[in-house]
C-alpha cells in the first residue's frame, strides 16, 4: 500500500534536510578565505552571498520542527534524496554569480555534477577563473564523495542516535567500521584526510619539479587530489589533466583514483594490519578481473586504431583513461575529440563497460559497482551447477565479503534489480540523446558518464548543448548517485499524497 | 585498542554476541603504505595486460 506523507513527516524532512544545508554554509566559509587572502574581492562578495543563503535556507527548513525530532527509514530516503537537489541548488547560487556560467542551470549543472562527483562541467573561460570558485567546485567533490549525511554527521550538526543511522543507511551506506555511526563518519574523513595529504604532498612536489610556482603547485595538487580521490573529475583548467602533461601526475593521480575506488571497509581492515581481506574479498577480486578483460580490449582497440605509435604513449593514455573510467573519476588526458579518432570502436565500448561497471560498493565511485558484478557472475555459476546436478541435490554456494555470506535469491535479486535500473538508465539517456541528433554511440557514452558520475565527455556536454539535454544528465547524475531507491521512495511519496488529496478532493 | 559492543541477537532475547572493533587508527601509515604498494603492481599489472594485448595485435 503506499501512504502519502502526513504533516509531522514532511515538518521532520523539512528539520532534518535543513540541517543538512547548513551544514554547506560553514563549508563554504574555505573559499570565502581563499577569495580574501589571494583579493578577490568580487567572489568573496558572492561567497558571503551563498553562506546567506546557504543558513537562510537551512534555517528556514530545520525551524520546522524542534531539534531531535523522530525519523523513520521511509522520511530518511526522501531527506536524502531531497538533499542532495536543495544542497545542489545552494552550491550553485556563488556558482551563478562568478560570470563564469551562461545561466542558474549552468551553475546548478555543475553544482550538482560537483556533489555527485561526476566531474562533467558547463564552465565558461575555466582558465581564468576566480581561485574561489575553483576551490568552491573542487570542495563540492569532498563534500559530495564522503555522502553529504557523512559530512554533517561529522560536524555533529544536531544529527543523532536513530536519526542519524536512518540516514546514513539512506544515503546509501553500509559500513559498520566502528560501533558508532558518528565515529565511522569521522574515520571516513580521517582516511580521506590523510591521502588528501599524501596526494597534495606528492603532486605538489611533480608540479613543482615541473617549473610551476610554490602557491600555484599546492593549490593544483590540493585540487587534482580532491577530484581523484573522490572520483570526481573537475580540474583547474579547460584541458583537465592534459594541461600537465606529466607521467607523474598521471602516476600518482592513478594511485589515489584506486584509493577512492576502495570500498572503506578494505580501507579499515588494511588499517587494522589484515593483508588478507583484500585478496580474498568478491569485491576486489571482481574488480580486478573487470579491469584485466577491459585492459585487454582497451589494449586490442588501440592498437587497431593506431592512434598512437609508440607502445609507452599507447599503454599511458590506455590505463590512465581505464583506470579514470572504471574509477568513475573522468579525468582525461586526451582532447574529446580522440575519442572517436583514437579510440575508436573496441577501446571506446571498453571505456563506456568500464563506466558502467564503476568501482566497488561504498566508497566515491558510482556505477553499478563491483560487489554486484561479482555476486551476479557467481549467481549464473551457482545456476549452471543447479542445472547439472542431480534433482534431489541442494546446491548452495556462498561469497566472501568482509565475511562468509551465503548466496541467497534476495541478495541475487537485489544486485540484479540495481544492475537493470543503471542499464535501462544508461540507454535511455543514449536515445534520449540519439533524439536531440548526437550520434547514438557518442550519446550512450555521454549518459553512461552522467549516470555512473564518472565524468569522461566525447564534448556533447558543453554550455551551448539544448536545455533539455541538460535536465536529462541533471536527474541522471542525481539518480546514479542515489542509486536509484531514494529517489524512488520521494517520487512514490509525492504521487501517494496526491492521489490521497485527489480521492479526498 | 579494541572497542567491544554487545550486540544482543534476534530483537534482545537470546545470547548477546561480543563484536570487537579493533581501532583502525593505529595502523594507519604501514596500511596506507602497503594500499600504496598494492596499487602500484595492480597498475603495473594493467599495464603490461594493456601492451600484451597491443603486441598481439
Amino acid at each position: 500500500m503506499w501512504v502519502g506523507l502526513h504533516r509531522r513527516d514532511l515538518v521532520a524532512i523539512a528539520h532534518y534536510t535543513g540541517l543538512l544545508v547548513s551544514s554547506l554554509a560553514l563549508a563554504m566559509i574555505i573559499p570565502l578565505v581563499t577569495a580574501l587572502v589571494a583579493g578577490e574581492w568580487g567572489p568573496a562578495l558572492d561567497y558571503v552571498c551563498g553562506i546567506g543563503v546557504a543558513a537562510a535556507v537551512g534555517m528556514l527548513l530545520a525551524l520546522q520542527a524542534p531539534r531531535g525530532v523522530h525519523i523513520g527509514r521511509r522520511d530518511a530516503l526522501i531527506v536524502t534524496a531531497l538533499a542532495w537537489l536543495v544542497a545542489s541548488f545552494v552550491a550553485a547560487v556563488p556558482l551563478s554569480l562568478s560570470g563564469n556560467y551562461g545561466s542558474f542551470l549552468d551553475a546548478f549543472f555543475d553544482a550538482i555534477s560537483g556533489l555527485t562527483t561526476s566531474g562533467l562541467t558547463l564552465v565558461q573561460d575555466l582558465d581564468h577563473m576566480a581561485l574561489a570558485h575553483n576551490m568552491w567546485r573542487h570542495l563540492t567533490h569532498l563534500i559530495g564523495g564522503q555522502g553529504i549525511i557523512v559530512a554533517a554527521l561529522s560536524v555533529a550538526l544536531g544529527l543523532k542516535g536513530g536519526a542519524a543511522m536512518s540516514l546514513y543507511i539512506a544515503e546509501g551506506r553500509d559500513e559498520r567500521i566502528l560501533p558508532n555511526v558518528m565515529h565511522t563518519a569521522r574515520f571516513i574523513w580521517f582516511v580521506t584526510a590523510v591521502y588528501v595529504t599524501f596526494g597534495t604532498l606528492a603532486l605538489s612536489i611533480s608540479n613543482l619539479l615541473h617549473g610551476m610556482e610554490l602557491g600555484r603547485s599546492v593549490l593544483h595538487a590540493f585540487w587534482a587530489t580532491a577530484a581523484c580521490y573522490d572520483t570526481g573529475g573537475f580540474g583547474p583548467q579547460s584541458q583537465n589533466a592534459l594541461y600537465y602533461h606529466s607521467p607523474f601526475f598521471e602516476g600518482i593521480t592513478v594511485v589515489l583514483m584506486l584509493a577512492g575506488t576502495l570500498n572503506f571497509n578494505l580501507h579499515a581492515d588494511l588499517w587494522r594490519g589484515d593483508r588478507t581481506e583484500i585478496f580474498k574479498n568478491l569485491e576486489a577480486r571482481a574488480l580486478a578481473v573487470n579491469i584485466g578483460i577491459l585492459s585487454l580490449a582497451v589494449g586490442l582497440g588501440l592498437a587497431v586504431t593506431g592512434a598512437f605509435s609508440e607502445p609507452a604513449e599507447l599503454v599511458r593514455k590506455g590505463l590512465y583513461h581505464l583506470i579514470s573510467a572504471n574509477s568513475g573519476t573522468g579525468h582525461q588526458t586526451i582532447y574529446a575529440s580522440q575519442w572517436i579518432g583514437g579510440f575508436g570502436g573496441l577501446a571506446f565500448g571498453a571505456i563506456i563497460l568500464a563506466m558502467a561497471f564503476g568501482g566497488m560498493a561504498s566508497s566515491t565511485a558510482g556505477g553499478i559497482k563491483a560487489l554486484r558484478l561479482g555476486l551476479i557472475a557467481k549467481g549464473v555459476i551457482l545456476r549452471v551447477r543447479q542445472a547439472i546436478s542431480p534433482p534431489s541435490s541442494v546446491v548452495t554456494d556462498k561469497y566472501h565479503h568482509l565475511l562468509d555470506v551465503p548466496l541467497t535469491a534476495d541478495v541475487l535479486a537485489n544486485a540484479l534489480m540495481v544492475f537493470t535500473l543503471y542499464t535501462v538508465t544508461y540507454i535511455s539517456g543514449g536515445m534520449i540523446g540519439a533524439a536531440y541528433g548526437y550520434p547514438m554511440g557518442e550519446a550512450l557514452f555521454e549518459s553512461v558518464s552522467a549516470t555512473a558520475n564518472v565524468g569522461l565527455s566525447t564534448g556533447i556536454t558543453n554550455p551551448a548543448m539544448p536545455a533539455g539535454l541538460k535536465l536529462v544528465y541533471i536527474v541522471q547524475m542525481w539518480a546514479g548517485r542515489l542509486e536509484f531507491i531514494a529517489l524512488f521512495a520521494l517520487v512514490a511519496s509525492v504521487v501517494a499524497g496526491v492521489r490521497s488529496r485527489w480521492s479526498r478532493a | 585498542m579494541a572497542q567491544t559492543a554487545r550486540t544482543p541477537v534476534t530483537g534482545g532475547e537470546g545470547p548477546a554476541v561480543e563484536l570487537r572493533f579493533h581501532n583502525p587508527y593505529r595502523g594507519w601509515l604501514t596500511g596506507l603504505l602497503t594500499e600504496i604498494a598494492v596499487f602500484l603492481a595492480f597498475i603495473l599489472a594493467v599495464a603490461a595486460l594493456v601492451l600484451l594485448a597491443a603486441q598481439v595485435a
